[in-house]
């Protein structure tokens, strides 16, 4: 079964296309990176993907069902965004109680989240005081709580400093081993060397076929992204 | 159901928490009244003034509630609920808002106006009530409308006041009825009018939402 199956995508804004028709297959329990320059529509492919958008032409499917915002299908998909998603003036644990609620999920579950992701020191502060890096794992642990089938993240170590791009890394190499499937985007290919068991690279509105991340060299990309990469 | 009540919860917490928008809804409707009354504080123009104030007001502050809510939009719509329960939920938000507002101000008419807004304070209270829902509910589907633009303050007083005018006209109606001390049958017409535009407003605007969230 393909979690994510992406056929003919055409997105355009104002008439002007972003994705010019983009193919992606992934399975369960891939883990797939997007690379790409800045502007090149990964965050676009990412919301449609998400079922936040829809295609201007082609179909997204989920699990084997055409993507619709459906609640049910919604449940299934955990997205961390560039935007914090936190609530400023609630505390860490606040938010997460809101979203658990949202889900219906019972109250012990932000217990084990806040647990699992070692979040015990910023439980009882505000979103507003967190840094770049601690508001990035609270986000993941938000996106986490219902246990997504799809997780999404949309360049989730974009600021984040060593420990904590280990820390992420970690927890989402533990929902890999339990057949989750992960897509994410990022600029730099050692992350995606470090998480993703396939890689595409998304230029000038299309997409490459899956690859495994070690045969993207460096050199290649940097000709692909031009100057636009770092 | 519970989604909804999630909903206003945490938007009271957030306001208690800032005060913001019921800080500038109510420092913007008092100053309106004050200038109101300054202009012309007889009893004829009471009803009118009142509804001016609480429009106004109203406007300020249910941009600024979807607004608080653009950058969480994202979770909102990804979360299992229905988008209707998120309008469910803003339009009571922005409705307790709007009487909060309301409380507030009354006391300035009785002093500035006149005393019949004591005297007729509990049958008051019904087009205040009706009206105040009518405004939050189409506040609130055209807030969401324009919440994404950059305009958005501009654009809801454009948008919300042409499709409120039958809200407004029978609420001034029905309060200047109720000051003059007429009976509650009296002003029938108005009161079933204003109960049938909140009716009509929500569900319509229950259903859109959907569409209107959608970018």
């Amino acid at each position: 079964m393909w979690a994510v199956e992406v056929q003919g995508v055409v997105k355009a804004f104002d008439h002007r296309p972003v994705l010019r028709g983009v193919d992606l297959r992934v399975g369960t329990g891939e883990t797939v990176a997007i690379l790409g320059a800045n502007g090149s529509g990964k965050t676009t492919l990412l919301r449609l993907i998400a079922t936040l958008s829809a295609p201007t032409r082609g179909t997204v499917s989920l699990f084997d069902r055409t993507s619709s915002p459906a609640p049910d299908l919604r449940r299934r998909i955990g997205l961390v965004s560039h935007e914090s998603l936190l609530y400023d003036s609630l505390t860490v644990e606040e938010n997460l109680r809101f979203f658990a609620g949202l889900y219906g999920l019972p109250r012990d579950r932000v217990g084990s989240i806040v647990a699992e992701m070692a979040l015990h020191r910023l439980v009882g502060r505000r979103a507003r005081v967190l840094s770049r890096g601690q508001r990035q794992q609270v986000n993941l642990a938000r996106a986490l709580l219902h246990d997504p089938d799809l997780v999404i993240l949309d360049e989730p170590f974009t600021g984040l400093d060593l420990d904590a791009a280990a820390r992420v890394t970690a927890t989402l190499r533990d929902r890999t081993a339990r057949e989750r499937t992960i897509l994410f985007t990022t600029h730099d290919l050692a992350e995606a060397r470090a998480l993703a068991s396939g890689a595409v690279v998304l230029m000038d509105g299309r997409l490459s076929p899956i690859t495994p991340p070690d045969q993207l060299a460096e050199a290649q990309l940097a000709e692909m992204f031009g100057n636009a990469r770092r | 159901m519970k989604a909804t009540l999630l909903l206003v919860v945490k938007d009271l917490r957030l306001e208690w928490r800032t005060r913001e928008m019921i800080t500038t809804a109510g420092l913007l409707a008092f100053l309106l009244v004050i200038v109101l009354g300054a202009t012309r504080s007889d009893p004829e123009t009471a009803p009118a003034a009142m509804w001016v104030t609480f429009t106004f007001g109203a406007t300020l502050g249910f941009t600024r509630t979807l607004a608080l809510e653009r950058d969480h939009l994202t979770a909102l719509l990804l979360a299992p609920i229905d988008r209707g329960a998120i309008f469910l939920a803003k339009a009571l938000a922005n409705w307790l808002l709007l009487a909060v507002v309301q409380v507030m101000s009354i006391p300035v008419f009785g002093a500035l106006f006149t005393e019949r807004v004591w005297i007729h304070l509990p049958a008051l209270a019904l087009p205040l009530v009706l009206g105040g829902i009518g405004l939050a509910a189409t506040g609130t589907l055209f807030a969401g409308l324009i919440v994404q633009t950059r305009l958005r303050e501009a654009l809801l007083p454009i948008l919300m006041l042409p499709v409120t005018l039958p809200v407004l006209i029978a609420a001034v109606s029905a309060t200047a009825g109720i000051l003059d001390g007429q009976s509650l049958s009296a002003i029938g017409a108005q009161l079933k009018l204003l109960g049938a535009f909140d009716i009509l407003f929500i569900t319509a605007s229950w259903m859109l939402f959907e569409v209107v969230l959608e970018e």
